[in-house]
């Protein structure tokens, strides 16, 4: 069965995982705006980066990538112009079955089960529901929107009177909030939802990325997530399903429990996290609800890659240099 | 604390460099001179009439921030000029609050510590409650939720202590 794949994104797109197969294509339709929820690292990978990777482990061909624009109710043109050139591009080559898929929730869905599903029941299009409603998951009929006339966009508009429900009862999360975000990395370390991390596993439940040091003195308590190239100074805690994403850097002393650190964060001294999610100078508190943005790198900040640094240490050893020469 | 036994001093400051408007409420409750009026209701009658208890409210601005920490703890210490303060701080409109702001709260509570006061926070906005939590400085301060806590100031100088050392853990988790 030969498949496509329509993937929009709110947001700007970051794909970090590329592989050498890939064949997807990223349409640039210029939206701007802080990366959505399924484009932040969970347990070493997106959401996003995971939706792709099963697509084309399921044999999934022709799969773009549109970002959506950050405010939904003004789309622009370029948005569906992109949209349409991509559905085109697609149904160039003979698909039976084009999948449109909003990457915003989590879906364990059984794809080759719902693709079954379609085909049996010989529909146009089929959606998605799960038991809180109707999933922007979609399956169509490629042969009869290529058969069609007039722009995609009212080709599906006219096939949507005849779409036919697929009922799906496994684990889903809508990712509409932070804390739905906090939830299902909950949900993967403890082995609720089926995601798996990026990293080994050294211990029951104690995954570590690539090169991640952790100081002797630290404490960490399962599950817990450290990712790539993180470092866990002296006497921290990391605990409560708590997941420190690549790169990160948690200095002395400071207690993680119940959080999420994002890529590339910095965490000061001495602090203690509790439900919380942190992504460089932004911290989320789920419990009050709150936002908080810190132009303070004592408390929270980001790290810098090797490429980024050598730019700093060459103008901080410039620095007494140029001091000398002055004198 | 009735108003029948406190000369009360308002300063309003503007910062002239950042432009950020302090709000420095400064309560002066002279108890002895209250003491000696005859049939005066006040609370101050009971605390004793020897030493006299000040009361000073400090309303924070909305950024503490290392902008304006420095002059705020200048402004603190003129208002903390007084012996066995009893100092009243309101983090309500405070919306950001950093590393030097916290610098500030622990320069009040040494100023108040030394002169032998206590400190307490009135009146906390989440934000500030948020950053108190993630460094420990809620269990170094006690908080106190009620915006009418002047009304409850401690009955003689011993009890400032006490109170000093309640941690917040109670205030936060309500």
């Amino acid at each position: 069965m030969h498949v496509g794949a329509i993937l929009t994104v709110p947001g700007r797109v970051q794909l970090q995982h590329r592989t050498a197969q890939a064949s997807f294509n990223v349409v640039d339709t210029g939206a701007l705006g802080i990366s959505p929820l399924a484009q932040w690292d969970l347990l070493g990978k997106s959401v996003l980066d995971r939706t792709i990777e099963r697509l084309q482990a399921f044999g999934v061909g022709e799969i773009a990538v549109i970002p959506e624009p950050a405010n939904p109710p003004q789309i622009p043109n370029t948005f569906w112009s992109a949209w349409e050139a991509a559905v085109a591009n697609c149904l160039k080559v003979d698909l039976e079955t084009l999948l449109i898929i909003r990457v915003g929730p989590y879906v364990e869905l059984d794809l080759p089960d719902f693709l079954r599903f379609h085909r049996d029941t010989s529909s146009a299009m089929t959606q998605v529901y799960d038991p809180r409603g109707a999933l922007d998951l979609v399956a169509i009929n490629a042969r009869r929107l290529a058969r069609e006339e007039g722009s995609f966009r009212g080709r599906l508009r006219n096939l949507i009177p005849e779409h036919q429900r697929y009922h799906f009862t496994g684990y889903s999360n809508r990712l509409s909030t932070t804390s739905d975000f906090r939830r299902l990395v909950r949900d993967a370390l403890v082995g609720i939802a089926h995601i798996r991390p990026i990293g080994k596993e050294v211990s029951a439940n104690v995954w570590l990325g690539k090169d991640a040091r952790l100081d002797r003195s630290a404490v960490i308590l399962p599950p817990v997530y450290i990712g790539n190239y993180c470092r866990i100074n002296a006497g921290c805690v990391i605990r409560e399903s708590s997941a420190i994403e690549q790169q990160s850097l948690i200095d002395c002393g400071t207690t993680v429990d119940d959080s999420c650190i994002l890529p590339g964060t910095y965490i000061g001294a001495g602090l203690r996290l509790c439900g919380t999610i942190v992504h460089q100078e932004t911290l989320f508190h789920l419990g009050r609800n709150l936002e908080l943005r810190f132009n303070d790198h004592k408390l929270f900040g980001r790290t810098f890659s090797g490429k980024a640094l050598l730019p700093r240490i060459r103008s901080t050893a410039a620095a007494p240099y140029t001091q000398s020469i002055m004198q | 604390m009735s108003t029948q036994c406190s000369r009360f001093a308002s300063l309003n400051i503007m910062e002239p460099a950042l432009n950020i408007p302090v709000n420095l409420a400064a309560v002066e409750v002279s108890a002895w001179e209250a003491s000696q009026e005859e049939n005066s209701p006040c609370v101050a009658h009971l605390i004793a009439p020897a030493k006299p208890t000040s009361t000073v409210i400090v309303n924070l601005p909305e950024k503490v921030t290392a902008q304006n920490a420095r002059s705020l703890i200048r402004d603190l210490r003129t208002q903390l000029n007084v012996d066995q303060p009893y100092v009243l701080l309101d983090l309500s409109d405070v919306k950001e609050l950093d590393s030097s702001g916290l610098d500030l709260l622990l320069e009040c509570l040494h100023e108040t510590v030394t002169r032998d006061g206590t400190i307490r926070l009135r009146g906390i906005s989440p934000e500030a409650a948020t950053v108190l939590e993630l460094t420990g400085m809620d269990q170094i301060l006690g908080l106190i939720p009620s915006p009418h806590v002047e009304d409850s100031a401690p009955e003689t100088p011993r009890d400032y202590v006490a109170e000093t050392l309640v941690t917040s853990s109670r205030s936060l988790a309500a």
